[in-house]
């Protein structure tokens, strides 16, 4: 019975759908416009996922979007939240109400982020004393004090869960690691690591799922299985759906308005005086 | 059997004779237990519906999913591409729709001005207003503790009051009148607010009328409350979101979540039936009954249609109120699907009730202008950068920095040993 | 998920029953949750810090869960899971079984510390995550 009112017509998206196959010929080289020019960031959604749009389609509501945009920036005038991908090496460190005034730091291998807005979650893992740890962070919580990209990489996978049943030595990292500095300007390098994974049993079955950074689950996984299930990868169709994204993705100019929503925010603080902090930035694009 | 059937039902019949003189309430708690201790147990239903004089089974209808034929249409179906209506015509049929916009909302305006309004203490008798609000979204938000909320954003698009009915005048029109206007709660004025500006050319003139008579634009939605008199809003006057404060306990009624026709997994959670050894009937619901009585139940469930019911969810707490954007932050969730219009009254639970407030409702002239201060402190945002807002005491704002602990707060956190204080009650 | 019957646990103190179930593969697993349920028929899930009844080389034993493997959609924010679900072993009288933690727990278990039963299992952590 949803019936969007006049105001908020729902804007149908207008973009080149890519064609997985051949991307060359499906998508055309497009234009530099003047808006790009601009200071905008290509890889919008791969750095910032929070300020996209709910994949849900009546979950999108401009007037919504914009009020918890409002307060998500405001949290990042007051915490400088870095640029991190899936496979990034990240330092959390927060609050906790058990330990009163000390401090509480977490670093490990950012292997989810999910969800969208205020709701926005990422998830750090790390083994401690051969006992495998992961901890979940609400990205916007305040109790966090700090957010550090110790190592700007990305993986293969933009979901790393497969870790749980990789080998220690995959998800293991020093508590006192040194950060280390990306050149800015450069793109943001990809670990290619093929992960090698425990013997089976699995907490889930990796080899009908299409990820790229397992090394050769077939052989390892479990002959009941493949007895019951010829390699065919699950999903395995969805390389020839071309419009996969259409309701689900972002869109172009929602990302060029959010964007330039951003700019407009960090023009009026910087006048203002407050801060000099800059929240749209990309370590991979120049300046 | 059938005579020992016809026994039991007889003793059942002298037992409801001998207690008529009882009140009803009397009678059907008897009723019930007789019918609890019998060993027939499986003519309960049958003896509830057969009608002994006072008691039915009332069993409401969940939706009405047309509308009621006795009232006019609504909305006007003119196929657009049959009206030969020239550019000229249309142009001016849109200025004089602006201009009679343009009119209502300054008759409307005109209104709110006249109404006289105070924060005034607000007795346990009376009932005020309630506004009709857009669910737009769900987000969460952290006490300066840093709690989790998840709050409920409301929408109050464009409320006005669209009409206001005498208890009397209700009575004489409706049935719903002969129920609601002189109920317990004493007599009921009935006011319809109406929400979302919408082109009136896509109405009847019927629907129309009662803007006009209101003197305001056409409105999308209508809603009805009951409000005593001391509470009564002005015809024509439009509603704000500081309607209500920050702190307050609201009530918010709305359709659920329309799911459509639903199996019984979805719509009752039943179990549904194995995997293995089963064929085409995993997720069917199995058994309706007994052989014997060769029939199902009343109020068997079954798979149907899901959702699309009128529910309320009282006792909501309003944490935080943006005045530029009329959106109220509620603590919880309400009913239905986002882009779902709600009716949000007061909350009438005694201890989360409003205990003083802007009485009839909030106008214009309750508002109070803040005093700037000459040099803004260092590092405080100004406020023309943000929105006007209201906050409740204990929610975290943005603008501040991240929540630091103290050792006091670990303390606090780890709480009191319960079982050290019941030894030690013991001992005394 | 979440513990519940039949869910093995391993036991992260040093006592020696704890040491001869993880030497001999066989591993505790958990018979019941101290903890107010609904109905009996549903037992409730222990979480970080709840006591249960494991049943450890034919004996029933009690235990703290001072770790816990939780699904992706219920963690919590800042709150550690770890891949196992890790216990404290208990004696009759309620007091740890051994001396010494070897995991490091979530410090989300200082909240118990109130408890005197509880408190002493902290006593033996030596590290926090």
């Amino acid at each position: 019975m949803f019936r969007p009112a006049a105001r908020e017509v729902v804007k149908l998206p207008t973009r080149f759908f890519s064609c997985k196959s051949e991307p060359t010929r499906a998508a055309p080289a497009k234009k530099s416009t003047r808006k790009e020019l601009a200071g905008l960031i290509p890889a919008f959604p791969e750095i910032y996922p929070d300020f996209l749009q709910s994949p849900v389609w009546n979950r999108r509501n401009a007037l919504k979007e914009e009020l918890e945009r409002q307060d998500m920036l405001e949290r990042r005038m007051n915490i400088d939240i870095p640029e991190f991908y899936v496979g990034s090496i990240v330092a959390v460190t927060s609050s906790d109400r058990n330990l009163g005034s000390k401090e509480h730091r977490f670093v490990g291998i950012c292997i989810r982020r999910e969800k969208e807005g205020l709701l926005h979650q990422f998830t750090l893992r790390n083994t401690i004393e051969n006992i495998g740890v992961e901890v979940m962070y609400d990205l916007y919580n305040p109790t966090i004090k700090k957010i550090e990209t110790l190592k700007l990489e990305k993986r293969l996978d933009s979901d790393l869960t497969y870790l749980v049943d990789a080998l220690p030595e995959y998800s293991t990292f020093d508590f006192h690691m040194e950060p280390q500095a990306h050149p800015a300007g450069t793109p943001i390098p990809v670990n290619e690591v093929k992960v090698k994974l425990k013997n089976p049993p699995w907490t889930r079955r990796w080899e009908i799922l299409s990820y790229r950074g397992i090394e050769d689950t077939w052989t390892q996984a479990t002959p009941w299985f493949k007895r019951k299930l010829h390699k065919t990868l699950v999903n395995d169709y969805e390389k020839y759906d071309l419009i996969a994204n259409y309701r689900t993705g972002s869109t172009k100019e929602q990302e060029v308005f959010v964007q330039e929503q951003m700019q407009k925010f960090e023009k009026e603080r910087h006048a203002a005086g407050l801060t000099r902090r800059r929240i749209l930035k990309s370590a991979a694009s120049h300046k | 059997m059938p005579g020992s059937k016809n026994k039991s039902r007889g003793t059942l019949r002298r037992k409801i004779s001998e207690k008529c003189k009882f009140s009803l309430f009397e009678m059907f708690r008897s009723l019930v237990t007789s019918v609890t201790n019998s060993p027939a147990c499986e003519f309960a239903g049958r003896i509830l519906s057969a009608n002994g004089g006072h008691i039915t089974q009332h069993r409401g209808r969940r939706r009405t999913l047309t509308p009621v034929p006795w009232l006019p249409p609504v909305n006007e179906h003119v196929p657009k591409s049959s009206v030969g209506i020239s550019k000229v015509t249309k142009t001016l049929l849109e200025t004089v729709i602006e201009k009679e916009n343009q009119v209502a909302s300054t008759f409307a305006n005109q209104a709110s001005h006249q109404a006289a309004t105070s924060i005034a203490d607000i007795p346990a008798s009376s009932r005020r207003v309630g506004l009709v609000v857009r669910k737009i979204g769900m987000l969460p938000q952290w006490t300066k503790e840093g709690g989790r909320i998840l709050c409920t954003i409301l929408e109050v698009d464009e409320n006005h009051v669209v009409g206001v009915t005498s208890p009397d005048s209700w009575y004489k029109a409706s049935a719903i009148g002969k129920r609601k206007a002189f109920n317990r709660h004493g007599p009921m004025w009935k006011v319809t607010v109406g929400a979302t500006n919408e082109d009136p050319t896509n109405y009847t003139s019927a629907y129309r009328k009662k803007f006009t008579r209101a003197g305001v634009p056409v409105k999308e939605t209508l809603g009805c409350f009951l409000v005593t008199e001391d509470a009564l809003p002005l015809l024509g006057q439009p509603l704000d979101a500081r309607h209500f404060e920050v702190g307050q306990y609201v009530t918010a009624t709305g359709k659920t979540i329309d799911w459509g026709f639903q199996g019984g997994m979805h719509r009752w959670g039943m179990r549904g039936q194995p995997t293995r050894r089963t064929t085409k009937s995993h997720r069917r619901i199995g058994s309706v009954g007994s052989v014997g009585d060769a029939r199902i139940w009343p109020g068997k469930r079954m798979p149907g249609h899901m959702g699309y019911e009128w529910r309320t969810v009282s006792g909501l707490e309003i944490v935080r109120i943006n005045i530029d954007k009329q959106v109220i932050y509620v603590k919880g969730s309400v009913p239905g699907d986002m882009g779902e219009k709600l009716l949000l009254k007061d909350c009438l639970q005694e201890e989360k009730r409003l205990k003083s407030g802007p009485m009839p409702t909030w106008t214009p002239s309750l508002e109070t202008i803040e005093e700037e201060p000459e040099s803004p402190e260092e590092g405080v945002v100004p406020k023309n950068l943000l929105f006007k807002e209201t906050f409740s005491p204990k929610l975290f704002r943005f603008t501040s920095p991240s929540i630091v602990y103290t050792d006091a707060d670990a303390k606090k956190a780890a709480g009191r040993d319960k079982t050290k204080a019941k030894i030690a009650k013991v001992k005394k | 998920m979440g513990i519940h019957r039949r869910t093995r646990l391993n036991v992260v103190d040093n006592s020696a029953l704890g040491k001869e179930a993880d030497t001999t593969g066989k591993l505790p697993y958990c018979i019941h949750v101290y903890k107010q349920g609904r109905r009996a028929k549903h037992m409730p899930h222990a979480e970080l810090g709840d006591k249960i009844l494991v049943a450890i080389r034919g004996q029933m034993r009690k235990a703290y869960v001072v770790g816990a493997n939780t699904h992706a959609h219920y963690r919590k924010h800042g709150v550690p899971v770890t891949d196992k679900n890790m216990i404290v072993l208990l004696d009759e009288e309620g007091n740890p079984l051994g001396n010494r933690i070897t995991a490091p727990i979530p410090t989300k278990l200082m909240a118990n510390r109130g408890s005197v039963q509880f408190s002493k299992v902290l006593a033996l952590a030596n590290k926090y995550i």
